[in-house]
């Protein structure tokens, strides 16, 4: 805490912090002094000149958002000169701007607007002549999301310093001077420019003169909202909380709300990509197949349909042969009522959902190691790491609100940015330019350097004694195994040269805190969890656990994936991680739900297709997932559904899997409907109905209970509380997260005991969850395929920016598709010229298990011999190519590495 | 301030400034004090330009009158014509009528009569110039220099030149000069950094003591 310090302005005693900026300090009691360049949340600027106050003891006016405040200062805001001065100003300003506000979108919420009001300045009264229309002006359409209207600007630069201070991307600043000056983004147009369309700049904007553009159909006053709803993104784990702009029941506009995680920030999918919400696409009334073709149905019916099918296989064929999928896009309360089900009505623990794919080797592997599988620490604290390691994670399109966290690390808080993968991602930019460095493994060597830089942690004694004397054990067993992977050795299997990955150790090992983030790049192998475990004794060696700005954090996915996890939306736990083939923990919900409990694990994602293929499951659930796009493998997963005996499948649109369902049930998206999403930080966070859901569509708690009734296992659900409380009671974690704070806006972190728990901000703060951390000695194994004479490139697959998942939402936007239409294939330009390939050719690819035609694009993102292709577009999925081999411990396929071949397309 | 040129207490100095002090150091304070007047010791350099015979640098005492400047070193108005105005300092300087010509050239003398040696230029005009001409030219270098940052300079320099071209152009109105003064006093008190702070002296003192020239100006533009 900073010294507090009394000042006088206008004769009245404040007190405030010293350092503390003098124009906020005067408008927080009360002294409303104009401005429009002031923006909290970045440095100030000084541009505008409207907030000039007097300070006894300095010569003329000082602009009081310039001023830190000190110890008596004696301040006057308000006289006769300072009032006249800034009206003048304003008249000035007024004079630069094209006030054409009958037009304008920001008409009733215009901070230029507001001061010509205030200063009483209608266009007879002013005393300078327009000047706007004497200067070429330099407008700029050319971006998918926004316009830039210089006529209107007031150069005030908040927008230039939004994305430089909040994102930390610096893609604007201001062009040409004097009173041509205007915002320019890269070297002149928007669309060619590194501009990613987060909008930070649109928000950041006073004035009219950087507007979204009318993504989600018409342009629109602040005053013509009917309401604003605050509610967590659909998109990633992230979790930003964002408000919907409502009029005529649509979202017609969202804003970055300014609160925890996010404060303001989103990205391009959160502020211009909820569209896919309105779309005419929506499913409203449920299907059923009859004849082969899918027709529209009563509810009654088809949830009759749906419970008399999935019985009747439950009676001939027992619990075994049915399954359930469950959702990381639907809510905690959804998740849990669907595992429930599938546990009750079903009665087997064949329940899982697609953290299968993501982060498994993550729940598997802390869980191991520390106790509990999920993010260590919280996103804010990156900020004030010292050393922030980055591995298997492409966090600038994947979290791009936690990348402008690392990123604003490194720029302003001088942290040092270590980023290990085989690509050339955006964040090497953030590395050696600032201290840092990249390190390009070859892809699926992770454990090698990471028992590389430990063995040189230990060699060099670097490493956290006390901790790891103390709070961990096994690692005698461990540093055996370490002592083998000399940096040398390291080299010859990783590529990483020897003393590059001296120096990373070094940098790692030798900061005070330094927080390891890692994702699919690290878990999306056969050796998951060994990668994911080895990451924990990374850190564990260092002492890097159980304290700020520290830790292990897996970024989550999706944008409910810890919540599914923590609901136990898994085969293998019940809510809470809670074992299956746990005898108490089994007791306690079979008490609970009044009912008796499979013993046995279940089945995972890709055993349920594996079985359903081969006959034993014949009825399977699908509760908001598109296996047929997510899965590896897909020609297998195909002839899987194909041979199920009974499909259901709800969702929000008819997708590639619903296409092949029996009965589809409508369902209402995130915005139609009331829960919770947990983001990656284990922040549970309230999902708000803003709109009504399309046609029938109902919400998916309801349904599930509706069949499960109809199924003989009653469910008396009638509200969201209802299951809340339930929550709380079944899992410890929650137990604190209750209805009652969630309405009062808490957003708490668990593990979160009782209703008076604060959350917990990072985790293993005295002792880990399991006692001691353990460490896990790992060799290093080859993934399952490499490339070879045959299928001689070297496949990664993963996502992008502008789309999500399956594609299923991003691609139903506005907005989003008009960054990236369709499938691509990184390749690099060395690769391209030896196969006589140009830039954007069709091309095909292929592996072992399936063939798909891309564009090829040339870019040094990827190194020789490799080529990078995301999951996102159905129409050549890259999941045709990818295997299905996957980690023995938590069958996560290895999404991540696999052998193709590239031909020219002869026609 | 705090610190300086790569974070270390720094003089900045001009060389004008540095090129005293070998000889001060050479001849000892006493020597330099008995050179030009009792506050401003020593010798100043000035830049005359203009319409004089012999434009050019000199170097004399602090304290030299004006009329001395021109009409001595400058060799007089040149072809003859009757002297109308001197601009002192620079862009940012000064304009001095007839009725100031005998003022003494140092720091204290020029700012008792609300002028400034500045840069040590004198810009010599004769009775055919045109104040309304020169300061037109002094808005344009202004607008043109403005670096754009600050909401005062970047528009106070523009609308100042856009009035003193409508005046020019016959198209003055009453208020114009008021209007002008007005927004280059604000300037002076809200600009973030000198440039915009600088435009008020040239204004000022053209409308003081040219006051008629610009009252023509615009009643002729009034009367057509």
């Amino acid at each position: 805490m900073s010294e507090m310090v009394t000042i006088r302005i206008d004769g009245k005693e404040v007190r405030a912090a010293k350092g503390d900026n003098l124009l906020q300090v005067a408008r927080d009691n009360g002294f409303d002094i104009p401005g429009l360049c002031f923006y909290e949340k970045i440095t100030p600027t000084g541009d505008c000149r409207l907030c000039m106050v007097k300070i006894e003891g300095r010569p003329g006016m000082v602009p009081s958002c310039l001023v830190k405040v000190d110890a008596g200062m004696n301040v006057t805001a308000f006289d006769a000169q300072l009032e006249e001065t800034r009206k003048m100003l304003a008249d000035v300003l007024l004079s630069e701007h094209n006030d054409d506000c009958i037009t304008c979108e920001r008409d009733g919420d215009c901070g230029i607007q507001d001061l010509a009001f205030r200063y009483g300045l209608d266009t007879p009264k002013r005393t300078f002549a327009p000047v706007w229309q004497d200067v070429p002006q330099a407008p700029d359409s050319s971006a998918p999301v926004l316009f830039y209207d210089s006529s209107k600007c007031i150069k005030c630069e908040r927008c230039v310093k939004a994305c430089w201070e909040i994102q930390g991307k610096g893609v604007l600043s201001m062009g040409q001077r004097g009173i041509y000056s205007h915002v320019v983004a890269g070297t002149g147009q928007w669309s060619g420019s590194e501009c990613d369309g987060c909008g930070e700049c649109v928000q950041a904007c006073p004035v009219g003169a950087l507007m979204e553009k009318p993504v989600y159909g018409a342009k629109l006053k602040k005053k013509d909202v009917e309401r604003t709803v605050v509610t967590t993104c659909p998109y990633c784990g992230v979790g930003c909380q964002l408000e919907l702009w409502i009029k005529n029941d649509k979202i017609a506009k969202v804003k970055g709300a300014d609160s925890v995680p996010n404060y303001g920030a989103t990205c391009v999918k959160g502020r211009f990509g909820l569209d896919f919400v309105q779309r005419p696409d929506r499913l409203t009334r449920p299907l059923i197949r009859k004849d082969g073709k899918l027709v529209e149905s009563s509810w009654d019916e088809a949830l009759d349909l749906v419970a008399q099918k999935l019985g009747a296989i439950k009676k001939a064929h027992g619990p075994a042969a049915l399954a359930g999928l469950s959702s990381a896009k639907c809510t905690n309360e959804e998740n849990f009522v669907f595992q429930k089900f599938v546990r009750t009505a079903f009665g087997s623990n064949n329940v899982d959902h697609c953290a299968r794919l993501c982060h498994a080797s993550t729940v598997a592997g802390l869980a191991r190691s520390f106790g509990s599988g999920a993010m260590t620490n919280s996103i804010e604290e990156l900020e004030r790491a010292e050393v922030i390691l980055v591995t298997g994670s492409n966090t600038t399109e994947t979290h791009p609100v936690i990348a402008t966290r690392i990123k604003k690390a490194v720029l302003f808080h001088g942290a040092k940015l270590i980023v290990i993968d085989p690509r050339r991602i955006d964040l090497v930019k953030y590395t050696e330019k600032y201290g840092g460095m990249w390190l390009r493994q070859k892809n699926g060597s992770d454990v090698a350097w990471a028992n590389g830089m430990m063995n040189v942690i230990i060699e060099e004694k670097l490493l956290a004694d006390e901790f790891v004397k103390t709070r961990t054990e096994d690692f005698e067993a461990f540093k055996k195994v370490v002592s083998a992977y000399t940096p040398d050795k390291v080299e010859k299997i990783t590529g990483i040269p020897a003393d590059q990955l001296r120096q990373a150790a070094r940098l790692y090992a030798g900061a005070k805190c330094a927080s390891i983030v890692y994702s699919m790049g690290i878990t999306q192998h056969t050796t998951g969890t060994d990668n994911v475990m080895s990451m924990a004794n990374l850190a564990m060696l260092t002492g890097n656990l159980g304290k700020e700005a520290a830790g292990v954090n897996p970024l989550r996915g999706q944008n409910n994936v810890q919540g599914s996890c923590d609901m136990g939306a898994l085969p293998n736990v019940f809510p809470g991680y809670q074992a299956v083939t746990d005898v108490p923990a089994r007791e306690k919900f079979e008490k609970a739900w009044n009912v008796k409990l499979d013993d046995k694990v279940g089945l995972t994602v890709v055993e349920i297709m594996h079985q359903a293929a081969e006959g034993k499951i014949q009825g399977l659930y699908i509760m908001g997932e598109n296996p047929m796009v997510s899965d590896p493998d897909l020609g297998h997963v195909k002839q899987a559904l194909e041979k199920l005996d009974f499909l259901v499948v709800q969702d929000i649109f008819l997708t590639e899997t619903a296409q092949l369902a029996d009965v589809v049930l409508p369902v209402a998206s995130f915005a139609e409907k009331q829960g919770t999403f947990t983001n990656t930080e284990r922040r549970s966070l309230w999902v708000e109905k803003a709109v009504p859901a399309p046609g029938e569509a109902r919400i998916d708690w309801e349904i599930i209970r509706d069949v499960s009734t109809r199924m003989g296992y009653k469910m008396e659900y009638s509200c969201i509380k209802d299951i809340i409380d339930e929550v709380n009671k079944m899992v410890p974690q929650y137990a604190g997260i209750t209805f009652d704070r969630l309405m009062r806006g808490d957003k708490l972190q668990w593990p979160c005991p009782n209703p008076e728990h604060p959350g917990t901000k990072f985790l293993h703060r005295d002792k880990f969850t399991r006692g001691l951390g353990k460490f896990f000695a790992i060799d290093y194994i080859p993934p399952a395929e490499w490339p070879d004479a045959k299928y001689p490139f070297l496949l990664s697959t993963g996502r992008l920016l502008y789309h999500y998942h399956t594609g299923s939402m991003s691609r139903r936007t506005v907005a989003l598709p008009q960054y990236v239409p369709g499938p691509f294939m990184e390749m690099h330009p060395q690769d391209m010229k030896r196969l006589g390939i140009a830039d954007r050719e069709q091309v095909k690819v292929s592996s072992r298990r399936g063939s798909i035609e891309t564009e090829a694009r040339e870019s040094d993102r990827v190194d020789e011999g490799s080529v990078f292709i995301t999951f996102h577009f159905a129409e050549a999925a890259a999941n045709l190519l990818t295997n299905d081999a996957f980690d023995p411990i938590a069958k996560i396929p290895e999404f991540k590495v696999a052998a193709c071949r590239i031909e020219k397309i002869i026609s | 301030m705090t610190h300086g040129l790569w974070q270390k207490p720094t003089a900045v100095n001009n060389v004008e400034t540095l090129a005293n002090v070998p000889a001060i150091i050479a001849n000892g304070a006493g020597w330099f004090r008995k050179i030009g007047t009792d506050k401003c010791p020593g010798t100043k350099v000035f830049t005359i330009l203009g319409h004089v015979e012999y434009p050019g640098l000199i170097e004399t005492d602090m304290g030299t009158p004006l009329r001395e400047i021109i009409f001595g070193y400058g060799g007089g108005i040149r072809g003859g014509k009757k002297f109308k105005a001197a601009l002192l300092g620079g862009a940012a300087g000064v304009f001095l009528s007839e009725n100031l010509l005998d003022v003494k050239m140092d720091f204290e003398s020029l700012k008792e009569n609300k002028a400034v040696l500045g840069s040590g230029a004198v810009l010599v005009m004769d009775e055919d110039t045109s104040i309304v001409d020169m300061l037109f030219s002094i808005a344009k270098f202004f607008a043109h220099e403005s670096c754009g940052q600050c909401a005062p300079c970047r528009i106070g320099t523009r609308q100042i030149l856009n009035i003193i071209y409508r005046i020019r152009q016959g198209g003055g109105r009453v208020g114009d000069l008021e209007n002008m003064l007005g927004l280059a006093e604000t300037m002076f008190r809200s600009s973030l950094c000198p440039l915009g702070q600088s435009l008020v002296m040239p204004v000022k003192s053209a409308l003081e003591n040219f006051k008629d020239e610009f009252a023509m100006a615009i009643s002729h533009a009034e009367k057509s």
